[in-house]
């Protein structure tokens, strides 16, 4: 009875949505007439150039999570060994926090074009002549540039978080490991670190399935062939004729579906490797 | 020595872009191979400046929006928190975690239903259609803020004013409130931020019937001059980082001898 | 007859933390339950003031309280409002009550007064000490003229040396107010100074329930006995080893084991006696003997005496409290 205020955003509008979602899939309830068989859409979706774009949407999602979450858990305890008064004043680490995507996307670009800030550098090194011999970071079939942008978006997100769970551990226990003989290296790898492991796992799973899902990056810096998958659906959904609705909206509904498995997978994985941990 | 070397190397990625966008917004023909600028003018303060009106109103529908949408998921969230810190149920877990889906799971799925559901409801193109998207996929960190800020002040204020008369809406508006503010900020900061950057959401919803900055800012962060990208994102920057500290010094003001902020 | 629980039962997942728990409390009396950490004494309490249901038994008042005269709690910490200063809080009854703004000025600062309190009328709970924290929860609680005040474990957030000032305010402030009062702790010499009647819950059960000196020298079983302090045993054979003070003897059965507090024992030292004093320890007020006779060991707590570990003492028992002989 109490919960029934979530009912609306929640049933209404995302259930709703979702549903909606998944009958335009399977051709009901679209804006035009639709002539095809139910699973239409869904056997569209072995086209290869649709498989190449999941596998980008995969490499692109876990390369940015993966980096996210490892440099932002050193840079957490970093923070949390600062002293007291650069602590309060590394505040500045949460500017990329608050910069919206579209505007980390535009830095990158600024940074790593062919005729970019770095590109300068390098000609000033002597390492170029021209622009052109500049490396292809952006455009290069990588995704260099979107898990670039990724990356110093999300790194201060699990700064935060981290650091908050540091917060509330005492800082003596880095000065017992250090008097028992422990090194810089394996204090942070077993005395700290195992503090982070289970906000490291809920980070990982926001940040990976945002990477997949999410539109604005890839819409700036996304390469063409093959796109990023929310890039794909984009186009089928607006820009090529109407008929192609019921597939984007079958690619969505893939991406839900998977998105689901893999929270479930990950957490029962997660929280097995704990248990394990705590039988040691 | 090695705690300002990581603090400077901290303070300088985080800040020198911002740098570089500054130095573009005040050289626009800065280009290959030149490490520092070599020309300033004042290009873009000038077009901005004869583009103020239109620049404000933008900005303005999108501070109204992410405002709009902050009240409305804590109005949603203060009685299921209150019932998820409070009490125990089966299936407690399952549900909260299917609560909090909606900022997991790809954007696109639901939205894209919700856009054709809107076209029917005739809420697509409106100020408030994209108020109940944004609201829709932020809750979840609104929510999970007051969770933890019920549980972290525990049920004995509650009990205690119960204890001595006070009804609902005296313990609500004179205790519960009060003691949220910190959970409040805290969530109401990140759905703040969440709403006020979103380009896609708004674009989508919005079909640019509702103005917003993201949409504003979009077209120049694409254009070859980006002098006026630069600027416009530096704007962007400053709308949120002044509310943050207006809110944090009148918030430390009226509760510094609190001590519960 | 004000107050009376009756064979109240509450249990939780399994466990029955309260077993027909019943008791009286007479108008104006101050009560205290006391019993070791975690046995249902707050359970009791939060029945009592309405906050958690029993699952059996019942309580009854002779008048019951109502919205003017309601059972009040002081809760374990105070739970004073953060974010009201100590006249918001202390007004904060008044106001719900819907008492005109005059009113509520001129009875919170009355009782302020009462509490020594006034300067700290515009201070919040944050800015004071323990002490004065919990003369504001319970000036809050009286403001209200409350059928009764119920205490959740009073002197558990105070220093020592605070403890027994605490109670003797409590008890004096009780008696100038002439509140019925319940409270539960489990700091022992506060409740007897404080309270007319104790009652004291072990494993869920109220074992005995009576004036503090009756609970302390005459506990109905080994267990009641043990909780309140060490408690000596003398079985029959031994007798005939201690010396006893005259009157003391009567007490006692003749063919029972005989129990006899620390303080009721006195050492003599004489070479050859039967006791041997094996330890000693310097503990403040009083010291701590362990003395043995034969395989026997005996605690007895007694003032500088220049008796020494090693030395051979005869002992000498001077009060026959005990428990279940009278």
């Amino acid at each position: 009875m109490k919960l029934s205020p979530l009912l609306v955003p929640f049933v209404l509008l995302f259930l709703g949505g979702l549903t909606l979602a998944v009958s335009q899939s399977l051709g009901f309830w679209l804006p035009l007439p639709y002539d095809g068989g139910m699973f239409d859409a869904y056997t569209a979706l072995l086209d290869p150039h649709l498989l190449e774009s999941v596998g980008l949407s995969l490499y692109v999602a876990l390369v940015s999570a993966l980096v996210s979450v490892s440099v932002g858990a050193m840079l957490a305890y970093a923070v949390w060994r600062l002293p007291d008064t650069l602590e309060r004043a590394s505040v500045v680490y949460k500017v990329p926090l608050i910069l919206p995507h579209i505007a980390v996307a535009f830095i990158v670009l600024v940074f790593w074009t062919k005729s970019g800030l770095f590109s300068s550098v390098a000609y000033h090194l002597g390492l170029l002549n021209t622009p052109a011999e500049f490396p292809s970071v952006l455009y290069g079939n990588y995704g260099l540039g979107m898990i670039l942008a990724y990356t110093y978006k999300e790194v201060p997100f699990m700064v935060i978080l981290g650091y908050a769970v540091l917060k509330r551990v005492s800082p003596r226990v880095v000065v017992a490991a250090k008097m028992l003989g422990a090194g810089e290296v394996y204090t942070f790898s077993h005395v700290v670190l195992p503090h982070m492991y289970r906000v490291m796992h809920v980070v990982f799973i926001i940040l990976f399935l945002y990477a997949f899902g999410a539109f604005d990056i890839p819409f700036l810096l996304g390469e063409s062939s093959p796109g990023m998958l929310s890039v794909e659906v984009f186009n089928l959904y607006f820009r090529r004729d109407l008929a192609n609705r019921p597939v984007a909206m079958a690619v969505l509904v893939c991406m839900f579906l998977f998105s689901l498995a893999f929270i479930v997978l990950y957490t029962k994985l997660a929280s097995s490797l704990e248990q394990k941990e705590r039988k040691l | 020595m090695i705690p300002r070397f990581i603090y400077a190397l901290i303070a300088f990625v985080s800040l020198f872009p911002l740098l570089v966008l500054a130095g573009y917004s005040i050289a626009p023909g800065w280009t290959f191979p030149d490490i520092i600028p070599s020309r300033f003018d004042a290009r873009a303060f000038e077009y901005l400046g004869s583009q103020a009106p239109s620049v404000l109103r933008h900005m303005a529908s999108s501070v109204l929006y992410s405002l709009l949408t902050v009240c409305l998921t804590l109005m949603l969230c203060l009685s299921p928190a209150h019932h998820f810190a409070r009490c125990d149920f089966r299936g407690k877990a399952t549900l909260e975690g299917l609560f909090l889906a909606p900022a997991l799971v790809p954007v696109m799925t639901f939205s894209m239903g919700v856009h054709s559901l809107f076209i029917r409801l005739g809420l697509a193109d409106t100020f408030m259609g994209v108020v109940l998207v944004l609201t829709t996929f932020s809750y979840p960190y609104m929510l999970r803020a007051l969770v933890a800020g019920y549980q972290a002040i525990g049920p004995e204020y509650e009990q205690c004013a119960r204890n001595l008369g006070a009804g609902f809406l005296t313990r609500l508006l004179r205790i519960e409130l009060p003691l949220l503010v910190p959970s409040i900020i805290a969530g109401g900061s990140v759905v703040f931020l969440v709403a006020f950057s979103e380009y896609f959401l708004v674009f989508l919803i919005g079909g640019g019937a509702v103005d917003s900055f993201t949409g504003y800012l979009f077209p120049f962060l694409t254009s070859s001059d980006r002098s006026v990208g630069s600027l416009l994102t530096l704007l962007f920057l400053a709308v949120p980082v002044s509310l943050f500290v207006l809110v944090e010094s009148v918030v430390t003001r009226v509760y510094r001898n609190r001590g519960i902020y | 007859m004000f107050f009376q629980v009756k064979d109240l039962v509450k249990s939780y997942g399994g466990k029955t933390v309260l077993d027909r728990v019943g008791f009286e409390v007479d108008r104006g009396e101050i009560v205290s339950i006391i019993g070791p950490s975690g046995v249902g004494k707050t359970t009791l309490l939060n029945i009592i003031a309405g906050l958690d249901q029993p699952d059996s038994g019942r309580l009854h008042f002779s008048e019951p309280p109502d919205k003017e005269h309601p059972v009040i709690m002081v809760f374990q910490d105070y739970v004073l409002f953060p974010n009201l200063t100590v006249f918001e809080n202390v007004a904060f009854g008044l106001k719900v009550r819907k008492m005109p703004a005059a009113e509520v000025r001129q009875r919170v600062m009355d009782i302020l007064s009462y509490f020594q309190l006034e300067e700290k009328c515009g201070l919040y709970p944050n800015q004071l000490s323990a002490g004065q924290r919990q003369r504001v929860a319970i000036a809050r609680a009286m403001v209200v003229n409350p059928a009764m005040l119920l205490l959740d474990e009073p002197f558990a957030n105070l220093d020592r040396n605070l403890k027994m000032q605490t109670a003797e305010f409590i008890r004096d402030t009780q008696k100038e107010f002439g509140v019925t009062t319940i409270s539960v702790t489990h700091d022992l010499e506060e409740a007897f100074v404080m309270s007319d009647r104790v009652g004291l819950i072990l494993n869920g059960r109220l074992v005995q329930y009576d004036r503090a000196s009756e609970v302390y020298g005459n506990p109905t079983s080994m267990e009641a006995a043990r909780f309140l302090g060490p408690m000596n045993v003398v079985p029959p054979h031994m007798r005939e080893f201690m010396d006893m003070e005259a009157g003391v003897a009567e007490d006692f059965k003749v063919d029972e084991e005989m129990h006899v507090r620390p303080e009721a024992l006195r050492m003599v030292r004489e070479e050859g006696a039967p006791g041997l004093v094996a330890e000693m320890a310097f503990a403040g007020h009083y010291t701590k003997y362990r003395v043995l006779l034969g395989d026997t060991a005996f605690v007895i707590f007694d003032r500088r005496t220049g008796i020494r570990v090693g030395d051979r003492v005869r002992l000498k028992i001077v009060d026959s409290s005990g428990f279940g002989e009278d």
